[in-house]
C-alpha cells in the first residue's frame, strides 16, 4: 500500500469523524480547568499544613537526636522518577518531618563523588546508612541539610520512611524499607539525585489561596558521573558520553523532556532535561531505586 | 483577550485533535474526554501556553499523556464495575475508517504515534521528530515501518473479509 493511499484512508477518518465530535462550550473546558486547580491547590494547602504542624514535632524530634536512628515501617520500591525543575507538590497525609541544616558553617568539601549506576563509589547502594554516612562525610564533609518523611517526599511518593541529606546540589537518599539493593528493616543507601531547587525547602507557615512558593535554586557542590556528565551538562554532551544509549522522551511528570541512560532493560541513570535540543541542558539526574511520583 | 484567545485556539483544533487521539486510542468517548482534559489544563496556563511556537503541540501531547495514564486507571475501575455489561458500541463509522482504527489498534503504540502525526496532523518528519523527542533518522526508520506494519494489517483484514464473504 502506497503512502498515498494511507494518506487518504487518513484524510477519510477525519471526515468521518469530525461530524461526530461534539465540542463542549470553551466556558465549560475553562470551568473544568479552573475547578482542578482548585482541587490542586486544597491538597497544596492541606499538605502544607500538616507539615507545618509537623514540622514543629520534626525539629524537637531532630534537636533530640543528633544522629540518624531507623524508624518507622518498611517501603515498597517504585523505581523511575524523573527529578524535575517543577516543585514536586509533597501530598502526603502522613507524617512528615522535614529540618533545615542547623551547621551555619559552609560546608569544608575535603574531596568529591563519582554519581555512578551502583552508588557513589565510596558508597554503593545497600551501604548501611551509618557505614554511608561517615564515608561520605569523610570526603565531602558535614552536611547542609537532612530530612526524614513518611509517606509522599519532596522526591516523590514513597510508601515508607525516606531520610535525605544534602550536599549543594547532591541529595543522598536512604530508605528502612525493601528495595533491591536492601533488605526491610535495614536503613541502607538507595539512591541519589542532583537537583535544580531544594526539593526539602517546603514552607511550614504557608496558608494562602495561592500555591507555595518555589522552592529556591540549589547551588555549590555538583558532582559529575564518570563520563563527566553532571548538571548542566548539554544533551550534546550526554549523547557523547553514553551514545545510543539515551533516550529522551517528553511527558508526565511534570510535562517536561527526560532521559533515560540504559545498559540493556536496566535503566541506570534518569533525570530532567531544560528541552530535547542538541543545546538542552540537564537539570537534575538521579540513580538508584527511587520513589515514584 | 486572553480567554478570546483561547476560545478560538479551542474552537479551531477540538475536533482535530478528537479524531487524532481517536486514531490513537480506538475509543471516541476516551478520546474526547482526554482532549477535554487536555484544553481544560491549557486553559488554567494559557498565558505560558499562548506564548509557545506550536501550542497545539503542548495540548496534544498532554491529551496523549491524559489517555494513557488517567484513563487507563478510570478504565480499569470501570471495567471491574461492569465487567457484566456488553461493551460499548462502536463509533457509527464507515467500514473503511472502522477497518483503520482498528488496524492501528493492533500496532504498537509509537507506530500509531507517529503514524498519526505525519499523516492525520499532517507534520512534517522533523516536527514528528520533534514531538516525539527522537532524531529525525529514528522518526523517519520508525514511520517506513508503522506504514508497513499498518499496511500489512491492513491488507490481512481485507483478506479476512474477503475468506469469510467467501
Amino acid at each position: 500500500m502506497r503512502s498515498d493511499d494511507l494518506r487518504q484512508r487518513f484524510e477519510a477518518l477525519e471526515t468521518d469523524v469530525l461530524p461526530l465530535t461534539g465540542s463542549p462550550a470553551a466556558e465549560a473546558i475553562r470551568r473544568r480547568g479552573r475547578r482542578r486547580q482548585r482541587t490542586i491547590r486544597a491538597a497544596v494547602l492541606l499538605s502544607a499544613m500538616l507539615l507545618g504542624a509537623a514540622a514543629v514535632r520534626g525539629v524537637a524530634m531532630w534537636s533530640a537526636q543528633p544522629e540518624l536512628v531507623p524508624v518507622g515501617p518498611p517501603p515498597t520500591t517504585r523505581p523511575a522518577v524523573v527529578p524535575s525543575t517543577t516543585t514536586a507538590p509533597v501530598t502526603s497525609t502522613t507524617a512528615l518531618v522535614t529540618t533545615s541544616p542547623t551547621t551555619s558553617a559552609p560546608p569544608r568539601l575535603t574531596g568529591t563523588v563519582v554519581l555512578r549506576a551502583d552508588g557513589l563509589g565510596v558508597a554503593a547502594f545497600g551501604a548501611t546508612e551509618g557505614d554511608a554516612l561517615r564515608a561520605l562525610r569523610r570526603r565531602l564533609g558535614p552536611t547542609e541539610e537532612r530530612g526524614s518523611w513518611s509517606g509522599a517526599t519532596p522526591f516523590g511518593t514513597c510508601p515508607g520512611p525516606v531520610r535525605a541529606v544534602r550536599w549543594g546540589r547532591l541529595y543522598v537518599l536512604f530508605t528502612s524499607g525493601p528495595t533491591r539493593y536492601g533488605p526491610d528493616g535495614r536503613w541502607h543507601l538507595f539512591a541519589w539525585q542532583v537537583d535544580a531547587v531544594q526539593r526539602t525547602k517546603v514552607d511550614p507557615q504557608y496558608a494562602g489561596p495561592a500555591p507555595p512558593t518555589e522552592p529556591p535554586p540549589l547551588r555549590g557542590y555538583s558532582p559529575k558521573t564518570a563520563a563527566g556528565v553532571g548538571f548542566g551538562s548539554t544533551v550534546a554532551e550526554l549523547r557523547a558520553a553514553y551514545g545510543g544509549r539515551v533516550r529522551i522522551t517528553f511527558g508526565e511528570p511534570g510535562m517536561i523532556h527526560q532521559f533515560t541512560v540504559r545498559r540493556g532493560a536496566t535503566i541506570e541513570l534518569f533525570g530532567s532535561l531544560t528541552g530535547g535540543t542538541q543545546g538542552s541542558t540537564v537539570t537534575g539526574l538521579a540513580a538508584g531505586a527511587v520513589c515514584g511520583e | 483577550m486572553a480567554d478570546h484567545d483561547f476560545d478560538e485556539f479551542y474552537a479551531g483544533n477540538y475536533g482535530r485533535f478528537v479524531v487524532q487521539l481517536y486514531a490513537v486510542t480506538g475509543s471516541l468517548p476516551d478520546a474526547e474526554d482526554a482532549v477535554q482534559e487536555a484544553f481544560a489544563r491549557a486553559s488554567v496556563h494559557w498565558g505560558r501556553i499562548r506564548a509557545y511556537e506550536m501550542p497545539e503541540a503542548w495540548v496534544r501531547r498532554v491529551a496523549l499523556n491524559v489517555a494513557f495514564t488517567g484513563l487507563r486507571r478510570a478504565r480499569r475501575v470501570k471495567e471491574v464495575l461492569t465487567r457484566a455489561q456488553p461493551p460499548p458500541p462502536a463509533a457509527p463509522l464507515p467500514v473503511a475508517s472502522l477497518e483503520l482504527v482498528e488496524a492501528l489498534g493492533r500496532l504498537p503504540l509509537h507506530f500509531r504515534q507517529v503514524l498519526v502525526l505525519y499523516y492525520l496532523a499532517d507534520l512534517p518528519v522533523e516536527r514528528v521528530a520533534g514531538e516525539l523527542g527522537i532524531a529525525v533518522g529514528t522518526a523517519k526508520s520508525r514511520l517506513a515501518r508503522a506504514r508497513e506494519a499498518l499496511a500489512r494489517q491492513l491488507v490481512d483484514g481485507e483478506e479476512e473479509v474477503g475468506s469469510a464473504q467467501r
